[in-house]
């Protein structure tokens, strides 16, 4: 293909770069327009301000962006705008029932399950995955599933000691 | 380029790149040839933020997969030659990793994926873009249950995905599904798939080896597959060590030749944290000791 051509239908195609998307978040609708490779942690911090969220490393791999698509476990940094269109975003704004506090957050707070706190919503996210997922998960599979969130503090005793109180409580998610 | 976590919605890092979900495989190649080096094709997208983070800017367009259902299929399929899985390349990891006819019929690669990122990560990487990566650590496993890659470029066509990993592809096709054929059957049977890091869970791998080996009701090896990746290296069939341990009962003094042989046919690039000689070590460490197990079961 020539060059010249190729740059022509670039030129025209910045012409049509925002679209319009829908989503529900938290249970609530919203429409928004939006470039397209907006990456999912932007929108919900810089639009929807729902700053519990936490941007890191922005490459999946601390976790610390942790949300739910239509109920599976993602990554908010790795994920386009264009992506949810019509999905259904959890975020840990969304995750406390009512007033009170989400069991799983009520045993982080009571196990110790943080230090600074920067990883925690993404911690409660992939825990609240994986009790969802797995009725009563062995230490392995706890483990697995936290593998891509990481706790600088290295607060990983407190972590583990919520996560079993959950699920030794066999918390009805 | 976009600027670490500052995130790209300020001013000065506004992308420009349009996304177009074309439906059918047909029209989303036409859209590749038309916009050429101006568009990229994109699935699960995981790797192209990496990429992105990593400093590589956006193509001015890109072409989601996404809405062409059929690839995110997972069939098994039979025949008169007997039975295969076909696995759709949008399928993301984690469907892979928990598939129940994988988890049954092919443990391995179900095996292999779980050693892929993390959760999160596996729910929206595909196993089509961890092989279009040429890196990535699902490669030996498949490798070594000799998986055939189908891809389209106007028209369909197939290989095995040894071959196809050796070629320069064509930045405009578009791969499409894996076959897996029905494991070999043999009086007896390994397989193995191991992962060497810098840590022991979610990291990429500096070394990663994967094998299936069958042995006939003399204890001689009849089939084997032997495959080695990591780091940056696009992983390889060891075909040389193939042909040397077929036909041969397994040894302490067979052993100590494989050894030799996996270093002088592995060849990795180094990278900052590994030399060539370390990634040989590890590889021959991890099938000389797997191999071995298998001796002192036959043993024991």
């Amino acid at each position: 293909m020539d060059q010249g051509k190729a740059v022509s239908v670039q030129d025209s195609l910045k012409t049509d770069t925002k679209k319009w998307i829908q989503l529900k978040i938290n249970n609530h609708e919203k429409k928004l327009e939006v470039d397209p490779t907006t990456r999912l942690v932007d929108l919900l911090r810089n639009e929807f301000k729902l700053t519990g969220t936490k941007i890191s490393c922005g490459i999946g791999r601390c976790g610390a962006c942790s949300v739910m698509i239509n109920g599976s476990l993602v990554n908010a940094c790795l994920v386009m705008a264009y992506q949810i269109n019509n999905a259904s975003i959890t975020t840990i704004e969304g995750v406390a029932e009512d007033s009170s506090l989400h069991p799983i957050q009520q045993a982080f707070l009571e196990e110790g399950g943080f230090q600074c706190g920067y990883c925690t919503p993404g911690m409660i996210m992939a825990v609240k995955s994986l009790v969802n997922e797995t009725l009563n998960p062995t230490d392995e599979q706890i483990q697995l599933a936290l593998s891509g969130n990481l706790c600088r503090c290295t607060g990983y005793g407190g972590i583990i000691r919520a996560v079993k109180r959950v699920i030794a409580e066999r918390v009805i998610i | 380029m976009v600027k670490g976590n500052k995130g790209f919605m300020t001013e000065e890092n506004i992308v420009t790149t349009s996304v177009s979900v074309p439906t059918t495989i047909e029209d989303a190649f036409k859209q590749k040839q038309t916009l050429g080096k101006a568009a990229c094709y994109i699935a699960g997208g995981t790797l192209i933020q990496l990429k992105r983070e990593q400093g590589t800017p956006l193509p001015q367009h890109l072409i989601s997969l996404e809405q062409i259902a059929w690839m995110s299929d997972i069939k098994r399929l039979e025949d008169s030659q007997g039975y295969s899985l076909m696995i759709g390349v949008l399928a993301s990891l984690s469907i892979c990793q928990s598939h129940p006819t994988i988890r049954e019929e092919w443990p391995l690669l179900s095996e292999a994926i779980q050693e892929v990122a993390s959760p999160a990560v596996r729910n929206r990487g595909t196993i089509g873009g961890n092989i279009i990566y040429r890196i990535g650590d699902t490669i030996p496993a498949l490798l070594t249950l000799e998986a055939k890659i189908t891809w389209f470029d106007g028209d369909y066509r197939s290989e095995i995905l040894w071959n196809f990993l050796q070629k320069n592809m064509l930045e405009d096709v578009i791969i499409t599904s894996l076959s897996l054929p029905s494991p070999p059957i043999a009086s007896r049977t390994m397989n193995f798939y191991r992962k060497v890091g810098r840590r022991e869970g979610f990291i990429p791998s500096l070394v990663t080896v994967s094998a299936y080996c069958c042995w006939n009701s003399d204890e001689q090896v009849d089939y084997v597959r032997l495959a080695v990746g990591g780091g940056a290296n696009t992983p390889k069939r060891l075909e040389r060590c193939e042909q040397f341990i077929i036909g041969k009962k397994i040894s302490i003094e067979i052993l100590e030749e494989l050894y030799q042989k996996v270093i002088e046919e592995f060849f990795p690039e180094p990278d900052k944290f590994v030399s060539t000689e370390y990634q040989q070590t590890v590889a021959a460490n991890l099938i000389v000791s797997e191999l071995e197990s298998f001796l002192d079961e036959s043993i024991t």
